[in-house]
C-alpha cells in the first residue's frame, strides 16, 4: 500500500518537475515543492493511521466558544 | 493557461446554474431543520442572494475583469490584500474538501458501500484535477448539456411521482419557531446559493467582463428554481419523513414506479448528482489553484494540480472524523463559516472602496498606463 503511494507521488513528480527545470522558474518550483511535500507528509501519516487534528474543528471551536456564533448556542 | 482562454457569457450562465443545482445534495441539512417549510427559506433566501450578487456587482462594475484576488490587492494594499487573499484561499480550500467530502461520502454510502472512501475520494479528485488542466473552457462548456439533462430529468421525475404526492404534506405552514426559519435561510443563503462566489475566480476569463452580475443574477434565479422544484416534490412526496432521513431525495427517487417498467431509477439519479458534483467540485478546485497562483504571483497554475489534488484528497479524508462531526457542522457552523466569506467579506471590501475611491482611482490609471 505504500509502496502505491510513493509510486503515485513519483508520478506526479516525473509528469511535472521537467517542465518547471526546463524553463527555470525556480518560484514556481519552490511552491511546488512545498505543496507536494505536504501532501506526501500528510498522506504518510494518514497512511500510518495517525490521527491528524482537523482544522474545520478548530474552527467550529473558533465560531462556536470564541464568537458564541452558532445555532446550537441559541 | 493560454491566453484566449475565455469563456462567453451564456456559457458562464450554464456554469452557475449546474452549480447551483449541484448544491441540491446540500439542501438536506436544511430540510432537517425546517422540513415542510423549507420552500419559504428557499424564496426568503433568493432575495438576500439577490441583494448579495447586486453587491459582488458593484466590485465587477469597478474592477471588470479582474479576480476576488486582485481585488483585495487593489482595494486593501499590499500587505493586508494578501492576508485577506490567504483567508479567502483557506474558505476556498476548505470549500472544496468539504464538497468532496459530502459526495464521497454519499457515494460511498449509496453506491459503492464495499469500496474504502479513500479510493473515491482520489479518483474524484484525479478527475476534477485533470479537468482543471485542461482549462476553464474545457471545464465549462459541458455545462449547458449537464443543466438541460438534469432539468428534464427532474421534471420527469417529478411527473412520474404526481401519483405519490399529498398536498395537504405542506399544511400547517408556519409552524415552526422563528429561529428555525432564519437558520435555514441564512444556510441555503450562504451555502447552496453563496457558494457562487467562486465565480469570482473565473472573472479574468470572461470575454465581456461586465457581464458577470447580469449572469450571475440570471444563474441564481435558473438554479434556484431546480431547487425549488426538488424540494417542493420532497416535501410532497415524503411529507412527516423529510425531519428525519438523511437522504431525502434519494429516498424519493426510490418510490418511483411507472408501471414495473422505470423502477430502481435512483442509480440514475446517483449518476447525475456525481456528474454535477464534479463540475462543482473542479470549479472550486480551479478557484483554489487560482488564488495561490495569484497570491505568489505564479506563471502558470498547471504544475501545482496534481499536488494540490494529493493535499485536497487527504484533507477530505481526516477533514471531518466521522459523518456525526459532518452532519454537526452543516447542522450548526457551516452557514456562519460560509456566510463570513461570501457575505461578510465581500461588503467589507465595498465599503472600503468606496471609503479609498481617490486613491484607487489613481492606481488603477496607473496600472492602465503602463
Amino acid at each position: 500500500m505504500i509502496a502505491l503511494i510513493l509510486f503515485s507521488f513519483a508520478l506526479i513528480l516525473v509528469s511535472d518537475i521537467p517542465d518547471l527545470v526546463r524553463v527555470k522558474n525556480w518560484k514556481d518550483t519552490l511552491v511546488f515543492s512545498v505543496i507536494f511535500v505536504t501532501g506526501l507528509v500528510i498522506s504518510i501519516l494518514l497512511y500510518a493511521g495517525i490521527q491528524l487534528p482537523s482544522p474545520v474543528t478548530g474552527f467550529r471551536y473558533l465560531y462556536e466558544d470564541v464568537f458564541k456564533l452558532s445555532y446550537k448556542n441559541w | 493557461m493560454t491566453k484566449t482562454d475565455k469563456i462567453p457569457p451564456l456559457q458562464f450562465l450554464f456554469a452557475i446554474v449546474a452549480f447551483i443545482q449541484g448544491s441540491s445534495l446540500l439542501s438536506k441539512f436544511t430540510l432537517l431543520v425546517s422540513q415542510k417549510d423549507t420552500w419559504i427559506c428557499i424564496i426568503n433566501a433568493f432575495v438576500i442572494s439577490v441583494l448579495v450578487i447586486l453587491i459582488y456587482g458593484v466590485l465587477i462594475k469597478k474592477f471588470p475583469g479582474m479576480s476576488i484576488i486582485e481585488i483585495n490587492d487593489a482595494v486593501f494594499g499590499k500587505i493586508l490584500g494578501k492576508i485577506i487573499s490567504l483567508l479567502y484561499l483557506y474558505f476556498f480550500l476548505s470549500l472544496t474538501t468539504l464538497n468532496i467530502r459530502n459526495v464521497c461520502s454519499f457515494v460511498s454510502h449509496a453506491v459503492l458501500p464495499e469500496t474504502p472512501l479513500a479510493i473515491i475520494v482520489i479518483t474524484f479528485v484525479f478527475v476534477c484535477a485533470y479537468i482543471v488542466r485542461k482549462g476553464v473552457h474545457a471545464m465549462t462548456s459541458y455545462g449547458f448539456i449537464v443543466v438541460a439533462v438534469v432539468t428534464v430529468v427532474t421534471a420527469l421525475n417529478t411527473v412520474f411521482l404526481l401519483r405519490e404526492m399529498r398536498f395537504d404534506n405542506f399544511l400547517p405552514v408556519l409552524s415552526l419557531s422563528v429561529k428555525d426559519y432564519i437558520q435555514s435561510t441564512h444556510s441555503i443563503a450562504s451555502i447552496s446559493f453563496g457558494e457562487i462566489f467562486v465565480f469570482f475566480m473565473l472573472m479574468p476569463n470572461l470575454t465581456k467582463p461586465k457581464s458577470g452580475k447580469k449572469m450571475m443574477l440570471w444563474g441564481l434565479l435558473f438554479g434556484a428554481l431546480t431547487l425549488m422544484m426538488v424540494v417542493l416534490r420532497d416535501i410532497a412526496v415524503l411529507g412527516e419523513a423529510v425531519s428525519f432521513l438523511t437522504l431525502q431525495t434519494y429516498e424519493t427517487i426510490k418510490l418511483l414506479k411507472v408501471g414495473d417498467i422505470i423502477t430502481r431509477s435512483e442509480i440514475l439519479y446517483a449518476t447525475m448528482l456525481i456528474t454535477l458534483q464534479i463540475f462543482k467540485s473542479s470549479i472550486m478546485f480551479y478557484a483554489t489553484v487560482k488564488a495561490i497562483t495569484q497570491i505568489f504571483n505564479l506563471k502558470g497554475y498547471k504544475y501545482i494540480t496534481y499536488a494540490l489534488g494529493t493535499i485536497i484528497s487527504a484533507y477530505s479524508l481526516f477533514v471531518h472524523p466521522t459523518y456525526f462531526e459532518s452532519a454537526y457542522w452543516g447542522g450548526s457552523t457551516a452557514a456562519f463559516f460560509s456566510s463570513t466569506f461570501d457575505m461578510l467579506l465581500p461588503i467589507i471590501t465595498v465599503i472600503v472602496m468606496l471609503f479609498r475611491k481617490n486613491s484607487i482611482d489613481d492606481k488603477l490609471k496607473e496600472a492602465k498606463a503602463t
